[in-house]
């Protein structure tokens, strides 16, 4: 199993889309997800939430590629957020301090209410 | 005791396979869902420093595992490299930590925390390392 990747818009003003992650963010599954969505924020002009209640597995490669994203998306003056982690995943990003620096929520719905750092 | 080796030409494609069956095997020992996932994720992040610092050409890469009641040792050597200085490998990247949450851009965007993980989840690490190669050895307890 790697990495299955969707996008989808979000009907939010200022732009939101989400990216819903299925199976393992490896290293495999890292270069496939860097392949779509570096592009995409590169390019774009929103705001991204990143739903991973379906993502089974992170490894370093894995945390490297959300950093960037958030990186990148931060450069821009939008925001990157986490939905839905699962237990045994947050404590791997917990160990790295990600949960410190990238906003974590339990819901999609908590993430898009949450307008801090919107503009 | 019981053991399990494995001996792999450096390819990435082979790791989420080893860390798949070296995780389920780990279930048989003592180690609960949380445990397990914590061993897999070792294993990962092991392997794949060993194939992408520690390989030259072909030569293989060798996994040894140790199950035994509520333990498992897990030893993997690698031929290449030029070997490293592994403690200012591990200050180096807690500093990057340190950056990380001091929310240095520079510092958010590079590799390196796989380590830091390895040595958080487990109990012992040992890694020798030098112009033959690197042995990285660690050992998990159930509790």
């Amino acid at each position: 199993m790697s990495i299955d990747i969707q996008i989808k818009e979000l009907d939010e003003q200022p732009a939101m889309k989400v990216v819903a992650l299925k199976g393992e963010l490896d290293i495999l599954g890292g270069k496939e997800f860097g392949k779509i969505i570096l592009p995409l924020i590169a390019e774009g002009n929103f705001n991204l939430i990143s739903d991973l209640s379906q993502l089974e597995y992170i490894n370093s490669t894995g945390i490297y590629w959300l950093m960037r994203c958030f990186s990148i998306l931060r450069e821009k003056g939008k925001t990157f957020k986490l939905v839905g982690i699962k237990e045994q995943i947050k404590e791997v990003l917990e160990v790295v301090g990600i949960t410190k620096i990238i906003p974590t929520y339990t819901t999609l719905k908590e993430a898009i209410a949450d307008r801090k750092g919107i503009k | 005791m019981k053991i399990l080796k494995m001996e792999i030409t450096p390819d990435f494609g082979f790791v989420p396979g080893i860390r798949s069956c070296i995780a389920r095997v780990a279930y048989g020992f003592g180690f609960d869902d949380r445990e397990v996932y914590q061993i897999e994720t070792v294993v990962d992040e092991v392997c794949n420093n060993a194939i992408e610092h520690g390989t030259k050409g072909d030569k293989k890469i060798k996994i040894e595992c140790k199950f035994s009641n509520r333990q498992i040792e897990f030893i993997v050597k690698d031929s290449g490299g030029k070997g490293f200085n592994a403690e200012e490998i591990f200050e180096h990247n807690l500093n990057l930590l340190k950056k990380d949450l001091m929310g240095e851009l520079s510092a958010l965007v590079r590799r390196g925390r796989g380590l830091i993980i390895v040595q958080k989840l487990v109990d012992k690490l040992n890694i020798k390392t030098g112009k033959d190669g690197t042995t990285v050895r660690i050992i998990k307890k159930a509790r």
